[in-house]
């Protein structure tokens, strides 16, 4: 049996593990808002 | 302390900017120090004793004419100290905490939020101040026994920041973010079916070249087209769902075209991989997918920002009344929760925020938004005070008869949401195009079906059926309008022009009758000095009277002396006389300022030249300051609401784009007619002038406008008084500077406060509906040609499958590329 059949899925795998990884994230808020984040890493920046 | 204050452009002459809001000072260039008010010296010095000066290096060095801050009214912060009145919704946390959401006025840049949060360690009992500058309001999260979110709002009012109950709906705040949220997982899906589908796309291309067994070229094909479906199924199942919708209710939608095309692929993804042999489908389909979605949240992201942008300026008219209490206290109260006979004290400066009688007080009362009239009225004990005007010279005391709905203000309001909800929504060009579209399509591709199988095998016909029916592309039709109108609004939102209507836009192309307001509109709607006549010695004596004096005129007349002069000597022994005049010592000198009567009861006589001076200057409807030295007059005041700088040009441009214009205002009609004759050069047709108009007259008007003709009847104003006409008419522009009413009512709003601005929105529309043709055009033609070769036979599908994402591509770098709002000033 050719590699492949076993590859593939395992690819999509683990390509989908990571998709619901990103789901979680968004799903929990980390993607509301995202202009403010931006604007503090320049001013601690500034701080220094 | 870096200091990176760069010169504003707009500078009064020889003055330096004020070191807090880079606003023009009245102090000259060599004095270093300088602030225009005490409430910026207050906040610059707060700013340092907390040792915060970095804020002055942070803060962007664009700002563009120095920035609102400064003394904010800390009293109107006070509106916070009954939260539950206020209408903010606190959320007690776990550990005996609590939070709010306030909004923020005043931000600009990054080194707003960067001050804001670093105040928090100075207030006691404050835990944490976080800033979201995506929607400019502030999370606070507080110990209630130690502080109370007023005492916040009391210090960032020193800093020039003003907090006030966030009013956007928490649900519908909540509504925006979970659809943001399900706009992500959409995008985050789609992304992840196309981008594997693709791959396996690039498998089995390589595979017909390079050869590749029949076994895997059917497990490729399997897979590929099960995550096609499933992309069809999860992420497309929005379009399915919209076009289901418009069918049952029989509306045309762009999502119809959509819906089949998607439809098509699908059907041909499962007929290629069931049959094995020809060409694949499933990757164009998932990643069609994926553009449709990325394109809708791009537009719901435009709309969004719109309507966040315009609750924004809203909020910054959040009424307070200052309600006066049985035992003689004050409290701030949100001026929708007065009551029939409460007591309310209106400042100089404050909108009065209720109807009412005056029972106390003696000043002048600005009614231009509310008629149109621009000279402010007098107002007595026992006069009607009506809510929407503002106060100008002297505190009022006032008997509240009406109040919210039931107040003049609130009744026109009511006919604004009559008016709007008689607007017919437009069908555009687009969608009668798709629709028609499709029809063809699908009757052509039976048409070749049935001439194929007859002509030779049924597989054939399929193979060619499916390059046709991949080739017609009106995913490129059905996107072309929409894309155009987004990447203009968008552009317009930058020079602070918002539409909310992006039809409207379309509208604007075909000339039509356009109604302006005068007062605010064609003028700048406040007191000027247009001419003085006399001796240029009088001017810093009358500016040294009238300086004390709060009365519009009384500023105008400053205003002249600065850009004429730029100092005055101090007065003395002032007297003041309202609506009649002032006097006083000035350097040894008796000067006396004001009105014929007001110079005759000094005893004052005026010379013939001047009486005949005077009858001029009175036939063109302007007032007249006159001012005495020593009892001899040595000048005269020609006062007046001069007309906007970019007025006559615009309305120029308006009539070479063969536009007819006429004045709908409220003010009497011969100034509605003085200012007419000076206009008709320029486009305004005199019959269509019409003065002493009141707001349902306005209304009626354009109703008859429009009855009369197909062509579009536009409106543009800024008082509440011109609300009911903005919602009425075809196209309705809202000026800046004007009431928050004529906002809610207009569908497209200038933020810049430009007159100017129409004619760019004018020049834009027309741009925009060049642009929709041409991509319509560019896509007709091609799809003309490729679908002939298709019919023919002569295309292969896997070159269809190549030309449909280079026609999409095609109409999107067209729609991209629209010149609409491009350039430093539109022609």
């Amino acid at each position: 049996m050719s590699v492949l059949y076993v590859a593939m899925p395992v690819a999509l795998l683990l390509g989908g593990s990571a998709l619901l990884a990103c789901l979680f994230c968004i799903r929990s808020g980390q993607y509301d808002d995202l202009e403010t984040p931006s604007v503090k890493l320049l001013n601690d920046e500034l701080k220094q | 302390m870096t200091k990176t204050l760069e010169e504003p452009k707009n500078l009064v002459r020889t003055s330096s900017p004020c070191l807090h809001c880079r606003l023009p000072t009245f102090c000259h260039q060599d004095e270093t120090s300088v602030f225009c008010c005490n409430g910026c010296m207050g906040a610059y010095s707060l700013i340092h004793e907390l040792g915060l000066e970095d804020f002055y290096s942070l803060r962007s060095a664009r700002l563009p004419n120095g920035f609102e801050a400064g003394a904010i009214d800390g009293t109107r912060s006070s509106i916070l100290e009954d939260l539950n009145a206020a209408g903010v919704e606190v959320h007690p946390m776990t550990d005996g905490l609590c939070s709010v959401r306030l909004a923020v006025d005043g931000l600009h840049c990054a080194a707003c939020s960067w001050l804001i949060e670093r105040m928090q360690t100075t207030i006691p009992g404050l835990q944490s101040a976080q800033v979201r500058m995506s929607d400019q309001t502030i999370e606070l999260i507080y110990d209630p026994k130690r502080t109370q979110p007023v005492n916040v709002a009391k210090k960032l009012a020193k800093l020039g920041y003003s907090l006030s109950p966030w009013t956007v709906d928490s649900q519908d705040e909540q509504g925006f973010l979970h659809q943001q949220r399900e706009h992500w997982v959409g995008i985050a899906l789609a992304a992840f079916f196309a981008a594997n589908a693709m791959w396996i796309g690039v498998a089995l291309y390589a595979g017909e070249s390079t050869g590749i067994s029949a076994g895997h070229e059917t497990f490729l094909r399997w897979v590929g087209t099960v995550l096609a479906v499933f992309a069809a199924i999860f992420p497309g199942r929005i379009f399915f769902q919209a076009a289901w919708q418009a069918i049952r209710t029989r509306t045309p939608h762009v999502d119809i075209p959509v819906a089949l095309s998607l439809l098509m692929g699908v059907v041909g993804s499962m007929v290629g991989a069931a049959q094995g042999v020809g060409h694949i489908y499933f990757d164009s389909l998932a990643s069609l997918i994926l553009l449709l979605r990325t394109g809708r949240y791009i537009q719901f992201q435009a709309q969004y920002r719109t309507s966040l942008s315009l609750a924004r300026l809203l909020r910054w008219n959040t009424l307070t009344a200052t309600r006066l209490e049985t035992d003689g206290s004050t409290k701030i109260v949100p001026s929708s929760r007065l009551q029939l006979g409460d007591r309310i004290e209106v400042r100089p400066g404050e909108t009065i925020p209720a109807d009412g009688i005056v029972t106390d007080g003696d000043s002048c009362v600005d009614t231009s938004l509310l008629n149109g009239e621009f000279a402010p009225a007098s107002i007595f004990i026992g006069d009607m005070a009506v809510g929407g005007t503002v106060n100008i010279s002297a505190p009022l005391i006032i008997a509240v008869t009406a109040a919210g709905a039931s107040s003049r203000v609130g009744r026109l309001m009511e006919l604004v949401r009559n008016a709007s909800t008689h607007r017919t929504p437009s069908i555009t060009a687009a969608d009668r195009v798709s629709k028609w579209f499709v029809i063809v399509v699908l009757l052509l591709a039976v048409v070749t079906w049935s001439a194929w199988c007859y002509a030779s095998s049924s597989a054939i016909a399929t193979q060619h059926t499916m390059a046709l029916l991949t080739i017609a592309c009106p995913c490129a039709l059905a996107l072309a309008a929409p894309l155009v109108l987004t990447v203009a609004l968008g552009r317009a939102a930058n020079r602070q022009i918002w539409i909310r209507d992006g039809n409207c836009l379309e509208r604007l192309a075909t000339p039509g009758t356009l109604w302006l307001d005068k007062t605010g509109t064609l003028t700048y709607g406040r007191m000027s000095v247009i001419d003085f006549y006399g001796d240029d010695e009088a001017i810093p004596y009358a500016a040294a009277l009238e300086q004390s004096v709060q009365h519009p005129i009384a500023k105008a007349i400053c205003e002249f002396a600065i850009s004429e002069q730029g100092q005055w000597p101090l007065a003395s022994q002032l007297e003041h006389r309202q609506g009649k005049g002032a006097k006083g010592l000035v350097e040894g000198v008796r000067v006396a300022v004001g009105t014929e009567a007001w110079l005759n009861e000094q005893g004052i006589t005026f010379s013939a030249d001047w009486l005949e001076l005077q009858a001029k200057v009175l036939s063109q409807n302007h007032p007249i300051v006159w001012v005495a030295m020593n009892r001899t007059v040595r000048g005269m005041f020609e006062m007046g609401d001069p007309l906007r700088g970019d007025a006559v040009e615009t309305l120029r441009f308006l009539t070479a784009k063969g536009w007819k214009m006429g004045i709908l205002s409220g003010d009497r009609q011969e100034i509605v007619d003085s200012v007419a004759t000076l206009l008709r050069e320029d486009g305004i047709a005199l019959d269509l002038a019409l003065g002493e108009q009141s707001p349902e007259s306005k209304l009626e008007r354009i109703r008859r406008c429009k009855a009369e003709s197909d062509r579009p009847c536009a409106m543009v104003g800024d008082g509440v008084n011109d609300a009911a006409a903005l919602a009425m008419a075809d196209v309705g522009i809202a000026i800046r500077g004007g009431s928050e009413q004529a906002l809610y009512a207009a569908p497209i709003f200038i933020g810049n406060g430009r007159l100017a601005s129409v004619a760019e929105l004018i020049t834009a529309s027309t741009r925009v509906v060049r642009g929709i043709r041409r991509c319509f055009v560019a896509s007709l033609i091609y799809n003309a040609v490729t679908i002939t070769l298709a019919i023919m036979g002569l295309i292969h599908p896997l070159i269809a499958a190549v030309l449909m994402p280079i026609s999409g591509l095609t109409v999107l770098a067209m729609a991209m590329s629209t010149q609409a709002f491009t350039g430093t000033r539109s022609r």
